[in-house]
Parts: C-alpha cells; sequence; structure tokens
C-alpha cells in the first residue's frame, strides 16, 4: 500500500503533499512546525481514530489522501468530519461511518478481515515520536489505538482465542470493579477505626416505621370502633324493642308501671357505657390520625431537604458502613480473580504460541534485525522474548533500536502472510540516545530489505536514503 | 412575632381547657354541665340552677414575665361581672398561671404553688387594686363570691406543665376509691380533647354534661383489660394459662359483656340469688357457672377453656355492673 497525495483543506485554504512510492522525508530545520501534524493527517485520512496536535485540530479540516492499493487499486479517501469517510474507488464512492466501520474500511487497504490484524496493525507500520518508539509489543500506538503482540501473532497465524479472550475481558472488568469495591472497604474499615459506628438510622426508614406502626394501631382502633357501633346498635335495637312492646308490669304494691327504657335496670347504662367508649375511641383515632398526618408532612419535608441537610459525604459515608462485607473478603476474592486471569492469560499464550510457524518467522526476523543493530552477539535471544513486559531493562538506546528490530519483523510477516508492502511512517526515528551509528544501521536495514515499502519519515535530520522526495516545512504546516 | 402570638394563644387555650379539668373535679359532686367559651371562658352548671362562673388568664413565661397580670386581672374583673349579670353564679372565679396575679407584694406569698384565696382572705392591699378595677365598672362583681385561684402552668415539658392537673386528678380518683394503672393520665387526656378539642376552630363552644365526662372515668376503670385480670383469680387460671385465654378470646368475652341482653340475665339472676359479703361475685361464679356453660355461644370451645371463659364473663359483667353503680352514686349521676 502506497500513499500519493494528502491534501489538507481549510475553506479556501488547500495545501498538497506529493508522496512517492519509495522514500519520503519530512523534513523541517526546526521543530514544532508541523512534522508529525502531517503524519497524523495521513493516519486519520485512513479512517483512524488520530487527536490532532498542539496547533491542529482535525475535526476543522477537510483531509484526503489517494493511495494505492497492493492490487494496484487507486482509492480516494476524503474526510470531512471524524465521524464518516468518503472512499472512492473504481469511480464509485462509498461511506464509511468511523469508528464503527473502521475495520471494514480497512480490510479493503489490508485484504483481510481478521479483526486481530486490524486492529493491531497500525502499531506495525507507524512509530508515533512519543510513545512509538517505547512500544514494543503491548500498549498505545497512539490515540485510542493499541497494539497487542499476542493478538497481532493470533491474527496472522489463525488462531482462535475468541473465547478465552472474552473471558478474560470479563475477569478484567470484575477485578476492576472489585478494585473499587476494596478501596469502599478499605475506607469501611478506615471509618469503623476512627470512630466505630456512625451508622444512622435512615430518617425516611425511621419515619416510615412509625408511620407503618401507627397506621396498624389506627386500623385497630377503626376495628374497635367497628364492634363497638355494632354492639350500640344491636343495645339500641333492644331498648326499642322493649319500647314498641309497650308492657306493663304489676308492682307487689298493686301499682302498674309501663315498661321504658329507663326502668330497665341497666340498660341505659349499657347504652352510655358503648357511648363513652366510642368517644374515646374517636379521639384516640383522631389522635392517631393527627399524628399520621404530622409524620407524612414531616417525610414530605424531608424528601424535599434531605441533601441540603444532610452533605453527600455525609450520605456516603452512611452508605459505606452499610456495606455488608469487609476488606478482607473482598481481598480474597481479588486474589482469585487475579489466579483465574492470570490462567487464562497463560492460556492464550500458550496457545498463541504451541507450534507456531509465524512465531517462528517471526522470531528468526527479531533475531537476525537484533543482531544486525548489535543488540545480542550471538543468536541467544529467546522465543519468549517476543511477548516480554520486562522493559525495564532496556535503556533508551537498545529499546529504541529493539522496538525497531520488532515492527520489522512484523511488517515482513504481514507481507509473507497477507501480501500487503505496508508503509513504514516513522516520526523522530533519531531520538535523544541514538547516535548517528545506530541511526545509519538502522537505515541500512529499510534500504536493504525495505526498498519495496513506502517509507515516510518526520525528522529534522536528513538520512543517507536513495531517491528521497523530501518535503520541507519551513515555518509551517498550512503555509 | 405573629409565631409568638399564635404560641401564646395555643397555650391559652391549653390553660384553659386544664382549668376547667380543675374546676370541674372541684364541683364534680353538684355538676350538671361545663361549657367553655359561653357567658365566660369556663361555666359549671350546677344541680341547683347557680353557675360557677370562671374567667381563665394565663401567661407564657408566667414565673418571670408580670407585665400584663394587672391588666388580665382588670380584665378578668370586667368578664366576670358581666357574666354574673348574665347567669345566677355560685362562685366567681379569677383563675391564672401567675404567682403573682397582682403584681403585689402584700399578696404574692399567697399564690406560692396551687392555691386558691376567697377575696375577703385577700391582703387589703389587694383587695384595694380589685376595688379600684371594680369602682369602674357600672355593674361590678360581688366579692363575697369571688376567688383568685392560681394553678402553675408553664414550660414545654408536658409533665411538668401539666402536674398540677394531673395531681388534682388524682385527687379526685383517690376520693372514689379506685385505681387503675396509668388512669390519671389516659383521664387527662381524654378530658382535654373534650374540652379543648375545637380549639382550632373558630366556634370553640364546647357544652358537655356530667354524664359526658364521668362515663369515660367508668370506661377506664371497669374497662376490660382490667377487669379481665381480676376475674383470672376468680378463673382459677395461672398467668400463663390466663394469658392463653385472653390472647384467644379477647374480644369474644368484650363483645359478650357489653350485650346487654346477656349482661340483664346475669344481673337479674344473681339479684334473684340474694347472695350478701364481699365475695358475693365469686361465690354466684362458683357455684352456677356450669347453668350458664351454653349461654354465651361457646359450643365450639372445649373443655376446660370453656368453663374458664365462662367463669371470666360472668364475673366481669357482675363486676362492671357493681362498679358501675359504684362510681355513679359517689358521683351522684
Amino acid at each position: 500500500m502506497k500513499i500519493e497525495s494528502l491534501t489538507i483543506r481549510d475553506g479556501a485554504l488547500v495545501k498538497e503533499f506529493i508522496f512517492q512510492a519509495g522514500n519520503n522525508l519530512i523534513h523541517s530545520r526546526k521543530n514544532s512546525v508541523g512534522k508529525t501534524t502531517l503524519l497524523r493527517a495521513i493516519l486519520y485520512s485512513l479512517g483512524y481514530n488520530i487527536p490532532g496536535t498542539k496547533h491542529f485540530s482535525m475535526d476543522r479540516y477537510e483531509i484526503e489522501s489517494n493511495i494505492v492499493a497492493d492490487d494496484s487499486q487507486r482509492i480516494k479517501l476524503v474526510r470531512k468530519t471524524p465521524s464518516y469517510l468518503l472512499l472512492t474507488a473504481n469511480e464509485k464512492t462509498r461511506t464509511f461511518c468511523l469508528p464503527e466501520q473502521a475495520d471494514e474500511l480497512h480490510a479493503l487497504f489490508y485484504k483481510t478481515g481478521d479483526i486481530n490484524i486490524l486492529d493491531n496493525i497500525l502499531g506495525v507500520f507507524y512509530l508515533d515520536q512519543e510513545k512509538g518508539w517505547t512500544l514494543l509489543n503491548r500498549g498505545v500506538v497512539i490515540g485510542s489505538n493499541h497494539f497487542n503482540v499476542e493478538d497481532f501473532i493470533q491474527g496472522l497465524s489463525g488462531r482462535d482465542c475468541s473465547e478465552l479472550k472474552r473471558k478474560k475481558v470479563r475477569l478484567e472488568q470484575e477485578l476492576s470493579k472489585y478494585g473499587q469495591i476494596s478501596n469502599v472497604t478499605k475506607y469501611k474499615e478506615s471509618l469503623e477505626q476512627a470512630g466505630g459506628s456512625i451508622l444512622k438510622e435512615n430518617p425516611e426508614d425511621e419515619l416510615n416505621a412509625q408511620i407503618e406502626l401507627q397506621q396498624i394501631e389506627l386500623s385497630r382502633v377503626k376495628s374497635e370502633l367497628a364492634r363497638i357501633d355494632r354492639t350500640l346498635q344491636s343495645n339500641r335495637h333492644l331498648k326499642h324493642f322493649i319500647e314498641e312492646m309497650k308492657l306493663t308490669i304489676l308492682t307487689p304494691s298493686g301499682e302498674q308501671v309501663k315498661v321504658t327504657a329507663d326502668n330497665v335496670v341497666g340498660l341505659n347504662d349499657s347504652i352510655d357505657y358503648l357511648i363513652a367508649k366510642r368517644k374515646i375511641k374517636s379521639i384516640e383515632c383522631n389522635k392517631l390520625l393527627a399524628s399520621i398526618e404530622k409524620l407524612q408532612e414531616q417525610k414530605k419535608e424531608n424528601e424535599t431537604t434531605f441533601f441540603t441537610v444532610e452533605s453527600i459525604a455525609d450520605a456516603f459515608d452512611e452508605m459505606v458502613q452499610k456495606f455488608p462485607y469487609g476488606y478482607t473478603k473482598v481481598e480474597g476474592i481479588i486474589d482469585s480473580l487475579q489466579k483465574q486471569l492470570k490462567e487464562v492469560r497463560t492460556q492464550i499464550t500458550e496457545r498463541t504460541k504451541a507450534n507456531n510457524i509465524v512465531l517462528n518467522s517471526l522470531y528468526e526476523n527479531v533475531t537476525k534485525y537484533a543482531q544486525e543493530l548489535r543488540l545480542i552477539d550471538d543468536g541467544s535471544l529467546k522465543l519468549n522474548y517476543l511477548f516480554t513486559s520486562n522493559l525495564k531493562v532496556l535503556s533508551g538506546a537498545i529499546l529504541h533500536k529493539t522496538v525497531f528490530a520488532f515492527r520489522l519483523a512484523f511488517i515482513l510477516e504481514v507481507k509473507k502472510i497477507l501480501g500487503v508492502d505496508l508503509p513504514i511512517i516513522l516520526d523522530s526515528p533519531s531520538g535523544k540516545e541514538v547516535d548517528i551509528e545506530n541511526v545509519k544501521m538502522m537505515i541500512n536495514i529499510l534500504k536493504r530489505d525495505f526498498s519495496d515499502h513506502q517509507l515516510i519519515i518526520a525528522s529534522i535530520f536528513e538520512y543517507d536514503l536513495p531517491e528521497v522526495n523530501k518535503i520541507e516545512i519551513e515555518n509551517r504546516l498550512l503555509e | 412575632m405573629a409565631t409568638r402570638y399564635a404560641n401564646s394563644v395555643l397555650f391559652g387555650f391549653d390553660f384553659q381547657s386544664n382549668a376547667a379539668i380543675v374546676l370541674m373535679l372541684d364541683n364534680m359532686a353538684d355538676m350538671e354541665t361545663i361549657r367553655i367559651e359561653g357567658e365566660e371562658d369556663i361555666e359549671i352548671g350546677l344541680n341547683d340552677g347557680t353557675y360557677v362562673l370562671a374567667q381563665a388568664k394565663s401567661v407564657v413565661n408566667s414565673s418571670t414575665d408580670f407585665s400584663n397580670v394587672r391588666h388580665n386581672g382588670k380584665k378578668a374583673m370586667e368578664s366576670l361581672s358581666d357574666a354574673s349579670q348574665k347567669l345566677k353564679a355560685k362562685h366567681l372565679i379569677y383563675v391564672t398561671n401567675s404567682h403573682d396575679p397582682f403584681k403585689d407584694e402584700a399578696s404574692k406569698p399567697m399564690f406560692y404553688g396551687k392555691s386558691r384565696v376567697k377575696y375577703s382572705m385577700l391582703p387589703e392591699p389587694t383587695k384595694q387594686i380589685i376595688s379600684g378595677w371594680l369602682s369602674e365598672i357600672e355593674k361590678p362583681l360581688n366579692t363575697d363570691k369571688l376567688t383568685v385561684q392560681v394553678l402553675p402552668f408553664e414550660t414545654d415539658d408536658e409533665e411538668q406543665r401539666y402536674k398540677v392537673i394531673i395531681e388534682a386528678i388524682s385527687d379526685f380518683i383517690g376520693d372514689l376509691q379506685i385505681s387503675t394503672d396509668g388512669l390519671r393520665k389516659r383521664l387527662h387526656e381524654v378530658w382535654q380533647m373534650m374540652l379543648d378539642r375545637n380549639g382550632s376552630k373558630s366556634n370553640r363552644d364546647i357544652k358537655l354534661t356530667k354524664k359526658d365526662v364521668v362515663w369515660p372515668l367508668i370506661v377506664f376503670v371497669t374497662g376490660h383489660g382490667q377487669l379481665n385480670r381480676e376475674s383470672q383469680y376468680c378463673a382459677d387460671l395461672d398467668d400463663g394459662e390466663f394469658d392463653e385465654i385472653q390472647r384467644k378470646y379477647d374480644e369474644l368475652i368484650e363483645v359478650t359483656c357489653e350485650q346487654f341482653d346477656i349482661a340483664v340475665k346475669v344481673i337479674t339472676d344473681f339479684s334473684e340469688r340474694n347472695l350478701k359479703g364481699r365475695n358475693a361475685i365469686e361465690l354466684f361464679v362458683n357455684e352456677y357457672c356450669d347453668e350458664y356453660k351454653t349461654e354465651f355461644g361457646l359450643d365450639a370451645v372445649e373443655e376446660p377453656t370453656k368453663s374458664s371463659l365462662t367463669r371470666i364473663i360472668l364475673y366481669t359483667i357482675l363486676r362492671k355492673r357493681h362498679d358501675i353503680n359504684k362510681i355513679k352514686q359517689s358521683l351522684n349521676l
């Protein structure tokens, strides 16, 4: 794949940069004039999510690139906004929504639909000036673009670890969650040590409980009232019945006395008794109703003033103290998850490594370039070194060259498997601690083994490269 | 300012209803009615057709604030004079919570704590203060009928505020020789609600008969919980057995005892047996219990519970009748 040109449009202002298929040097005599921006603009036009630089925000410009794919197809890519890109090939224009269709778009350039390759390939051919030269096998390429050597090798060798990877993602998410929980439980312990429990009864719960209790009591009183009413009614019926009977009795003295409710012993008392009892219960009932109403008003008031009377920090402390699990328990779970994650990672690595010819080929090329760059004196580099996470032992220049050796080996492998000549885009290959001799060695490898690849270097230095297309930037990119 | 006014108004209503309770108890034997906000703040109708008329004046901070007491006193005399023209007054009472109701060193010692002083007993300088006020009234009250009564009534702590009122209730029920747990406070609460329940309404005219105020006392004294506990011994049950019966049959006992057709049969039977003495009820229950086993709708209840329940119901009906009669007689109801 070759980039033929890049055009940046800012309204009426149009600036075009022409690249050749071979060696290209974006050069300036001083720093911070736009070399890195130009490289990033190329990647942005290819549909990657790329951050701008200090004075150049990608979304302000329309950026167009013209590329030639490895099957000689010419493709025009126009990116007017970060959210979509127009691709024109064979006089047909397609729109790609980004980042949703980024893999679909890149599949056209790189001749593969393998997500593991597509998601990692940028880290193979592009070395950013800030992070690129320290990115050996895992990490950020630029912006949200990552590189992971296991994924990339799995992609190249067609090894499916998707199930294990899903498990790994799940475990990582769990671990992240438990990490937060661990912080909370640690904080909970510190609260307990500081002053015992500060747990307060939630005022709303307390009020609800009181309201509920009073409502139960109210319902009891109401049912008593209903019962009294029934008895009262029954006694009143009797009173009425007696009066209706119009009975007359003859007393021992011979006097005739009409039977009324007043002269039936105890009848009026039984009614007066129930009336008084009813009054007492009514008073109780009214008192309870008033009390419930008051509590409900208080509840309503609390609901509206809760966050003003109680600070968020206090509310948080209260919630933390209610959390039923302790630090030790959570740490136990974290330990177990870490063990599981380690196990899954091992399984992924093993599945990636076992009898993998891609890996052997990569290993051979890395060893070859490492020797040439004088990183090792003999072929003592171990296969596992491709997966190392231990970069601390590598000093500045050695890491710089190791990264370079790895990338070249990856590019060769892509060429071998996909048949794609990736461009090699290097931002400031002459790092701070890399001397002229080392740079010379690196350039020599490029000249010898990668002459079929398009090379785009951004630097303030000149390099001993044949037929260089030099793009000179004087003061700023859009001048 | 508005809040303080509202509080002092509510405080005034509270004092008025509590003063009414005290005056009602003082006059219970002869009382027929009690009225709040009638011709006078408190108007107690007696059975001889005369009235006890009382003017209630309260001060929120009565132990420290004497700025208005003389103004209050003068207004009270005017009001009592006016009311005594309309109703046949037996006693005219100026009731207040200020222990220096005339802001007067001569009478101040007489009003320490709960006190009641007739006009005739007041020192001369105090009489002169009152006479001065009365001299300005066209038809002044008869000072022979005038009494000044002080009821300590202050603080937001209800226990402390109502202390004197609860004591008055306590003395009253002591004289009746009745006592039940928490009776004083329950009576106070009910009477206060009866006399003050319209405090928030503009028309505060409350008129209660003697029956209205005495029957709650009877209900509390003869209340079913209280009587049942006494009936436990009559039914010869230990605490556990009794509690179990009460838990299961509480409502049944109460309803049965309150049914007049059932109660009248038991009461009549008891009268006919003509049993005498302090243990007459227990004797009746022991002797005739079996005759009532089918009377109380207890067919579904197994023995020995049926027997115990029958005893409890019999005892409760008779004891209640006895207590009702006793209280009615004591209070001339």
